[in-house]
This record gives C-alpha cells, sequence and structure tokens, in this order.
C-alpha cells in the first residue's frame, strides 16, 4: 500500500507541477510565483493522494487481498480434489486389475472406455492400445460384439453364456448391464466370469455317470441273456448248461469288481475311507504287491526286477491301501505288455522331499494325447482291448486317489510301442494326516 | 455427403472385421476337430459358412456402393479396393475350414493312421499366418504384413514333407487308402490357408504403402 501510494503521490505531483508551471508560463507569471505555485502543487498533491488513497486505494487493497486468499483457498481444495480423484482412480484401477472377472465399459459409440487385465488373457486380445477403439476392433469375437450391440441398441441389461473354442476351449458367463444417465445411455459395463471349469466338471460327471451306467449295464445284460436262454430249454442241455453257467459267473465277477472299485474310490474320494496310517518300510509293500502278482507275471512269461535304494526312510502309509496302489500298477504293466520277454522293473529312491517309485514296463505304451486323461474314472486308451482284459476302467483313478490322501503326487511318462513309466511321489518328511 | 462416407466407410471396416473373427473362428475350430476327432465341432464348422457368405456378399455390395456414389481416391480408394480382395480371400479361407470339417468327418469312419505326421504343426503355423495377418489389418502394420508373407515356406514346406510321408505309407498296413488321401486334402487345405494369408498381407502392404508385392514384384 505505502508503494503504491508513493507512486500515486508522485505522478501526482508531477502532474499537478507540470500543470502549474504550464499555467504559469502561460499566464507571464514572474519568477517567484513559481515558488507558490510549487508549494501549492506540492500541498494539492498530498491532499490529492491522501483523499485517492483513502476512498480507492484501501479497499482496492482489502479487495486484492480477498481475492488472493480466495484464490489460494480454491487452489488447495482443488488440489485436495485432484489428489481425491487420483486416489479414486488408483483405487478403481487396483479393484479391477486384482479382480478374477474381466471387465470393459463400452460407450454409446462402442468405444472402449475402460479395460480391466484379466480381459486380455480372457479373449486372447492382441492390442495393448485399446482404450477409445471400437470394440469390435479389439474384440475378435463377433458374439460378443453382437451382444454389446445389442445391449448399446436396446438399452438392455443381458446375460449370456458365451464359448470360446479356439485356441483355447473357454466358457464365460458374460454380464452386460446398462449405464443409464436421465434415460439415456451413457455406456455398457460387461462382466465375464470365467466358468470353463465348471463346465468341464459337469462334463466328467456326466461322462462319468454315462459310463458308469454302460459299464454297470453291460455284464448285467449278459448275465440277463443267459439267464433266460436257460429259462428257456438251456437247462435242459447240461453241458451247454455249465457252459453259460460258467460266462453267468464271470459276468457277475466282473459286476462284483466293479461296484467294488466304485464303493472303494468313492469312500476315498469322500474322505470316508478308514485309512490305517502308521510307519511302514515302503519295501515291505512292494514286495507284498510284488509276491501278489507274481503269479499272473509267470503266466504272461515277464520278467521282473525289483531295485530299491537302501536305507529308505519308513513312511506313513495305510500298507493295504498303498499295497492295493502299487498292485494296480502291476496289474496293468503285466496286462499292457504282449506275453513273452516283457521287462516290468520296480524301483524306489529319494528325490528332494519324497520316495520316488517307478513302476516300468516294456510294453504297448499310451499316445501323448491320452495322458492328460489316463488317471480320469472308466477313461481308457483302448475300451474293447481293456474290457477284454477284465479291467474295470478304474484302477488308475484309485492309485490317483490313493497317493493324494498320502499327500502325494502321481504321473506318467509313455511313449506309443516303447512302454510306460509310471510314477508315485511320497512324502518322507511330513506324517500326513488321516482323511477324517 | 463427406460424413456418410466416413460412416459407410466405418460401416465397411466394422464387416470386415466381423468377417475376419467368424473365419478366424472357423479355422481354429476345424483344426480342433481334425486333433481332437470331434464330429460335432466338424458338423458346427460346416454349418457357419453361410453367414460368412453372406457376409462376403454384403460387403462387395458396400465397397461397390462407395466406390460409385463417393468416387473415393487416394488412402481411402486403396482402403476400399484392398477390403475387396480381402474380403475374397477371407471367403476361401471360410470354405477351406470347412473342407478340412468334411475331411475330419470322413477321417472319423476309420481308425487313425499310425503315422507321425506333422499336421499339428503345420495347422498351428498356417492358423497364427492368418491370425497376424488379420493382427496387420487391424493395426495397418506393413512391417507385420511382410513378415508374414516370408512364413508361408514354412508351410510350403511342410505340405511337402507330409505328402511323402504319406506316399510311403505302406497299403497294406494303412487300408482304406481314402484315409491317405483325406490327409492329402486336409494338409493342401492347410497350405492354401496360408497362401490366402499371404495375398492378405500384400493387399495390407498396398493399402498402407501402396506397393505392390504380388508375385515377388519388389521395388
Amino acid at each position: 500500500m505505502n508503494k503504491t501510494l508513493f507512486k500515486l503521490f508522485l505522478t501526482n505531483l508531477f502532474i499537478i507541477l507540470i500543470f502549474f508551471f504550464i499555467v504559469g508560463v502561460t499566464a507571464g507569471s514572474p519568477s517567484s510565483d513559481f515558488l507558490v505555485f510549487f508549494l501549492t502543487g506540492f500541498l494539492l498533491t498530498i491532499i490529492l493522494t491522501l483523499v485517492v488513497g483513502r476512498i480507492f486505494l484501501r479497499p482496492l487493497t482489502q479487495i486484492k487481498k480477498s481475492a488472493a486468499e480466495h484464490l489460494n483457498q480454491i487452489s488447495i481444495e482443488l488440489e485436495h480434489k485432484t489428489t481425491a480423484l487420483m486416489e479414486d482412480q488408483n483405487e478403481l484401477q487396483t479393484i479391477l486389475s486384482s479382480m478374477i472377472e474381466g471387465v470393459i465399459v463400452v460407450n454409446k459409440d462402442e468405444r472402449i472406455i475402460l479395460i480391466n487385465d484379466p480381459v486380455y488373457e480372457m479373449l486372447d486380445l492382441r492390442s495393448q492400445n485399446t482404450i477409445g477403439k471400437p470394440c469390435w476392433e479389439v474384440i475378435r469375437n463377433d458374439e460378443i460384439n453382437s451382444l454389446l450391440k445389442e445391449a448399446i441398441h436396446f438399452k438392455k441389461s443381458m446375460k449370456k453364456e458365451i464359448a470360446i473354442i479356439a485356441p483355447m476351449e473357454s466358457y464365460f458367463s458374460t454380464q452386460v448391464s446398462c449405464v443409464l444417465s436421465n434415460q439415456q445411455l451413457s455406456a455398457v459395463v460387461a462382466v465375464f466370469h470365467d466358468i470353463s471349469e465348471l463346465k468341464k466338471m459337469a462334463r466328467m460327471r456326466s461322462e462319468f455317470v454315462a459310463n458308469a451306467s454302460h459299464e454297470l449295464k453291460t455284464p448285467l445284460t449278459t448275465i440277463k441273456g443267459f439267464v433266460e436262454t436257460l429259462k428257456e430249454g438251456a437247462l435242459n442241455d447240461p453241458p451247454r448248461a455249465l457252459q453259460f453257467l460258467q460266462i453267468i459267473d464271470k459276468h457277475t465277477a466282473r459286476l462284483e469288481q466293479l461296484v467294488n472299485d466304485l464303493l472303494s474310490l468313492s469312500a476315498i474320494e469322500s474322505k470316508e475311507a478308514d485309512f490305517k496310517f502308521e510307519r511302514i518300510p515302503l519295501e515291505t509293500v512292494i514286495e507284498a504287491a510284488v509276491n501278489f502278482s507274481k503269479e499272473n507275471i509267470e503266466k504272461s512269461r515277464h520278467k521282473i526286477t525289483v531295485n530299491l535304494e537302501e536305507n529308505l526312510p519308513a513312511l506313513f502309509m495305510d500298507r493295504s491301501r498303498m499295497e492295493q496302489a502299487f498292485l494296480n500298477l502291476l496289474d496293468n504293466a503285466i496286462k499292457f505288455t504282449p506275453p513273452g520277454g516283457g521287462a516290468i522293473a520296480i524301483s524306489a529312491k529319494k528325490e528332494d522331499d519324497f520316495i520316488r517309485v517307478d513302476v516300468k514296463d516294456n510294453g504297448i505304451g499310451i499316445d501323448a494325447a491320452h495322458l492328460p486323461r489316463i488317471f480320469e474314472r472308466f477313461y481308457r486308451v483302448d475300451k474293447g482291448r481293456s474290457r477284454e482284459m477284465g479291467g474295470t476302467g478304474l484302477g488308475l483313478s484309485i492309485v490317483k486317489h490313493i497317493v493324494l490322501a498320502h499327500h502325494g503326487k502321481v504321473s506318467v511318462f509313455s511313449q506309443p510301442q516303447k512302454g510306460s513309466t509310471f510314477s508315485i511321489f511320497l512324502p518322507f518328511r511330513t506324517p500326513p494326516t488321516p482323511p477324517l | 455427403m463427406e460424413r456418410h462416407f466416413d460412416e459407410d466407410l466405418k460401416n465397411l471396416k466394422e464387416k470386415i472385421l466381423k468377417m475376419s473373427s467368424l473365419v478366424e473362428e472357423s479355422i481354429g475350430t476345424s483344426i480342433k476337430a481334425l486333433m481332437e476327432r470331434n464330429a460335432e465341432l466338424a458338423y458346427k464348422v460346416i454349418k457357419s459358412d453361410d453367414a460368412v457368405n453372406m457376409l462376403e456378399i454384403e460387403i462387395d455390395d458396400l465397397c461397390l456402393k462407395l466406390l460409385a456414389l463417393h468416387q473415393p481416391t487416394a488412402g481411402d480408394l486403396r482402403f476400399i479396393t484392398s477390403t475387396m480382395k480381402i474380403n475374397n480371400d477371407l471367403e476361401r479361407i471360410g470354405d477351406l475350414a470347412v473342407n478340412i470339417g468334411q475331411r475330419t468327418l470322413d477321417l472319423l469312419k476309420v481308425p487313425p493312421l499310425k503315422l507321425r505326421l506333422n499336421i499339428p504343426k503345420m495347422a498351428s503355423a498356417a492358423q497364427d499366418m492368418l491370425k497376424d495377418s488379420l493382427n496387420a489389418f487391424v493395426n495397418k502394420d506393413s512391417k507385420l504384413a511382410y513378415e508374414v508373407c516370408k512364413r508361408d515356406d514354412e508351410v510350403d514346406d511342410l505340405n511337402h514333407e507330409i505328402f511323402m510321408e504319406l506316399l510311403k505309407a505302406n497299403p497294406e498296413d494303412q487300408k482304406p487308402i481314402e484315409r491317405v488321401i483325406d490327409l492329402v486334402l486336409v494338409a493342401k487345405n492347410l497350405e492354401r490357408v496360408a497362401d490366402h494369408s499371404t495375398n492378405i498381407c500384400e493387399d495390407i502392404i498396398y493399402m498402407v504403402d501402396g506397393k505392390i508385392i504380388k508375385h515377388h514384384l519388389t521395388d
């Protein structure tokens, strides 16, 4: 304020002195009058400056001060709001990125305005620059694009199951919701939920029921057929009757085996099985399984070798269940190696925190395409051959679940015509908790 | 008038991208049907060809309308003429997918050949070429288009390898002979998919850079 007043005073003094000088010169006043003019001008300047300062400058300065304070406040509030907006934005991005579901938001012009990370993998999006682009340029799936278009056109939320066949088979439950503002559509939000696993489970359950029914019906049909034949007169032909009864007996045994396997598997899977865990030397379990299979091995004229590493630690196992697992593997090795000259080898050694047991054969082997499903219930590489050999299709599934109950894992390596190696890994550091 | 032209151009782009999605899906499904010996998927591919054919006609009509009504020049003219050609190539790829589906159904009637053929590798290479050619179209990426053109030789070599392998197949072990012929045709169809993908890339290079590289014509 003082600087301004001083500047004003000088300006006023200058103007007034010039004025009086001009007046004095014009009027032809004597030199002595100029001093009077100067003093008068000086006084006038002071009065004028004070008046102007009081009436105009002080309020102006107050207004300026007030305005500056307001601007500062606005600036601070703006900063707070910007920070809050950025935090909200970051929070939204974090939430969207950590979601399992995929989210795409599209405006009424079908351009993408928001997209989260999971969508890129779910829909195999190749371009990373997606924001602002039309959805049909980015998403190369006609079904999804049509769904979004329909939602925008009819301003209607909708739900649909989308199937993507290639490159990876996947299924998505897609929910599309409209964002309305004053009855006007502003955006459409699509949420993709991956239900591929659910679909796979449903298909497996359906296949299991179909397979189980088929497996049970086949021997029943045969039994029923031969019983009817006996009732219709074959009983009167003793040799024939005996032959039919032997067939009925064989299929009854098969049915019984199948039901036992199903019950066994069901019990293991539902953790109702009565596992009796105790610390047992692995060698004793393997030897028991080999001894049990000796007759079948000799019948098929195969050779068997057992190679167990020395000083293997004793493991917490259910003896009978683990014997069953090794028996099933040996049984398969015998069945799927052509008779005469087959070589079956069982070996065990320590590998990291596990004891690894391999059951290896040089039989017909398994094609790579079947390996991912080989441990599934009723899954068979060659249905005809497997049934002919008396298999129920549940042996490997039982092995897998027994090993899982022991907190272990099972794997297979195989090549067609070069044999297979089934490996069981049993942990030896932590005793397994018995299934409840 | 200009607004209508832009609107029609956008419509054209949308339709050609829709067609590319349908065709890409068709080829992927037909190859999956072949690898998994899946009849359901093979039938699906055959049924889906109608939509592709209808779209081809719509795109051709739209291109002619744009040319007639708006007399475009320079970049727009190259875009429209290239799109007409790409449209044709895509429709042919759709037909090849149907052929593969039909061969799959025939192959399902007989047990699989006990031969290790490189068909999965060839199918994967052809599919990747198609995918990348369509990426190049969407992104107007002539560099990617050039790269795709170079990959055609690999697919041709695989086709030749499979053909020679099938020629050696012992007819006494591999009866009936139709199985061998079906597999030769499948390999041929995959080779044609790669050829059409190369054609698409040549059209993209013309569209983006104004250069003609067809028939090995270079600057």
